[in-house]
């Protein structure tokens, strides 16, 4: 059902969309475009503000602080995307072997952690990492017999792999649910005819069903790698003492610095630049990310 | 060895055997892993909420006396009770008075409630307009609308903030609520919605002397009400979790034990 060809001439749809437009202009376009203007201004709080022309992007590209948060935050964007999204596609593909009665059950298992907000899970698995006491170094001594006093959000090697954790125990399920719509989608008699000339079940998945979930594929990854670029909420309530830093930095990521520069330490000059600069990172990536799926389709 | 590495090895076992005795179709032994992998990683999605739950009702004292519930036969009220509850309902002293949770619970509820309400009116209505009317500027608008929500959030924190103290807006209601009374993508889903309505209908409409709004709204709406619903839930949900985090901070909708 395609909307009527001709033009529509009278006010109607501009009415029905006003709400949105002036919402819009308020809240998105004018402070994008304050933000590019405020990333050349070095400010101290809401009053004062001098400008300092590329002098934040100068000092982000020197300080070892922005590169460790770009760090943190690219390891764990890794981590989602060959760790996180795996799992979440082994079992989907679990899930979708069977047609039973379990497999609502589980589907709602393991989505439930999103129905509870970020906050809410970085406070939670901040006790469970508890020395001692804490459910995760309980679990992992019984496994191991090591970890039962090791502080995971204490040590700076250890912050990184508990936020991962954490973000796994969340987004694992959150992303299954977009491989099991896919992998329903997937047209079954291709697999059948694959299976029939001899392939095994890794070689159809690989060759059949991936390939022809790869528009979803895409959509998972690129979200993934947005998302993770954004992460602040669960290092900030993982470790509040520090504001989501950290010891040494460890948790610190480009958001929690943007945090940090733009609303504790007041320069939302700086803070702007930063946000700038993730931006650009994100789109870079993003168009990366659908350039080469498309050359591989042509391919 | 202990439990933990019993079960492991039975499971291990277990399927290694059913692999064994029909290598050739491994139904059974794929079912045994499915049921087996999916039940584990259920346990691990589970097992934080339990202890959460157990937590609440475990005695301040008790809380890590046991990693769950207490065994059964030592639960009396001096390992569980409402204590946790009694101290979270008796109030907060501040210097602006008491507060009680309640309280927070109410300006979640009454945030969350008023989102979502509006944002059900005016993402529906951006939604018909996109999906039923062509106008000018139509695919630019939309153009705009994609990109917009590939903008991190956080890059308008800041000036948005600023906006905000501009406007008055820092720590009210008014703060808290107007930025999100309408999103693209919630207009994007009704868009795709409304696309399913009939031509026929509207230009029916139109004949029998409708407004353009009436049309919107008592022709199209009731069209799109499964759609609705699932947004009306997706968006309850969202903003009564997101509270925290806002441009001008307040309330919170403080759900931890």
């Amino acid at each position: 059902m395609s909307a009527p060809k001709q033009l529509y001439r009278g006010w109607a749809p501009w009415l029905l969309l006003a709400p949105y437009l002036a919402i819009t202009l308020v809240f998105t376009l004018y402070p994008l475009l304050n933000a590019a203007v405020l990333a050349f201004y070095q400010t101290n709080g809401p009053v004062s503000r001098v400008f300092v022309g590329l002098g934040n992007f100068r000092f982000l590209l020197t300080d070892p602080v922005f590169y460790k948060a770009l760090w943190n935050t690219c390891v764990f964007a890794v981590c989602s995307v060959f760790l996180q999204l795996p799992l979440s596609m082994a079992l989907a593909l679990l899930l979708n072997s069977g047609n039973d009665r379990l497999k609502g059950f589980f589907r709602l298992v393991l989505f439930s952690p999103n129905l509870v907000g970020q906050i809410f899970v970085g406070i939670l698995f901040s006790v469970l990492f508890t020395p001692r006491y804490g459910l995760i170094n309980r679990f992992v001594q019984e496994l191991t017999g090591w970890g039962l006093e090791e502080q995971w959000l204490g040590n700076p090697a250890l912050v990184m792999p508990a936020i991962v954790l954490t973000g796994l125990w969340v987004y694992v399920g959150f992303n299954m649910i977009y491989f099991l719509a896919a992998l329903q989608g997937v047209d079954k008699s291709l697999e059948e005819a694959a299976r029939i000339d001899g392939a095994n079940r890794l070689q159809v998945f690989w060759n059949v069903t991936l390939p022809s979930m790869r528009h979803v594929v895409v959509f998972v990854v690129v979200t993934s790698i947005i998302g993770s670029f954004q992460l602040f909420e669960l290092p900030l309530s993982l470790l509040p003492a520090s504001n989501g830093r950290g010891p040494d930095n460890s948790g610190l990521t480009v958001i929690s610095y943007l945090y940090e520069v733009g609303f504790n330490s007041g320069d939302l000059g700086l803070g702007s630049a930063v946000g700038w600069v993730v931006a650009l990172i994100i789109l870079a990536i993003s168009t990366l990310q659908i350039r080469l799926s498309g050359a591989a389709e042509e391919a | 060895m202990n439990t933990i590495h019993y079960v492991l090895l039975a499971f291990v076992v277990g399927f290694a055997g059913l692999y064994a005795r029909s290598p050739k179709n491994p139904k059974l032994a794929l079912a045994w892993l499915r049921i087996g992998v999916l039940g584990a990683a259920s346990l691990a999605v589970l097992a934080p909420f339990v202890w959460l739950v157990a937590a609440a009702f475990k005695d301040k004292a008790y809380l890590n006396e046991y990693v769950f519930f207490p065994p059964l036969s030592e639960w009396s009220s001096k390992t569980l009770n409402l204590d946790n509850f009694r101290v979270l309902f008796a109030g907060d002293p501040t210097i602006q008075g008491t507060v009680y949770f309640w309280q927070y619970v109410v300006n979640s509820l009454f945030l969350a409630t008023a989102t979502t309400m509006l944002q059900l009116f005016f993402c529906s209505a951006a939604g018909y307009a996109l999906a039923k009317y062509e106008f000018r500027a139509k695919k630019a608008l939309m153009t705009f609308m994609l990109a917009s929500m590939m903008i991190p959030g956080v890059l308008l924190l800041a000036p948005v903030y600023e906006m905000m103290v501009k406007l008055h807006l820092v720590d009210s209601f008014k703060g808290l609520l107007l930025p999100g009374i309408v999103s693209a993508y919630g207009i994007f889903l009704f868009r795709q919605a409304c696309l399913g309505v009939p031509n026929e209908m509207i230009d029916a409409g139109r004949i029998d002397g409708c407004s353009e709004f009436r049309i919107y709204l008592n022709l199209a709406m009731p069209l799109v009400r499964p759609m609705s619903a699932a947004f009306c839930l997706v968006t309850f949900l969202a903003s009564w979790n997101w509270v925290w985090f806002h441009p001008c901070g307040r309330g919170g909708s403080g759900r931890l034990t």
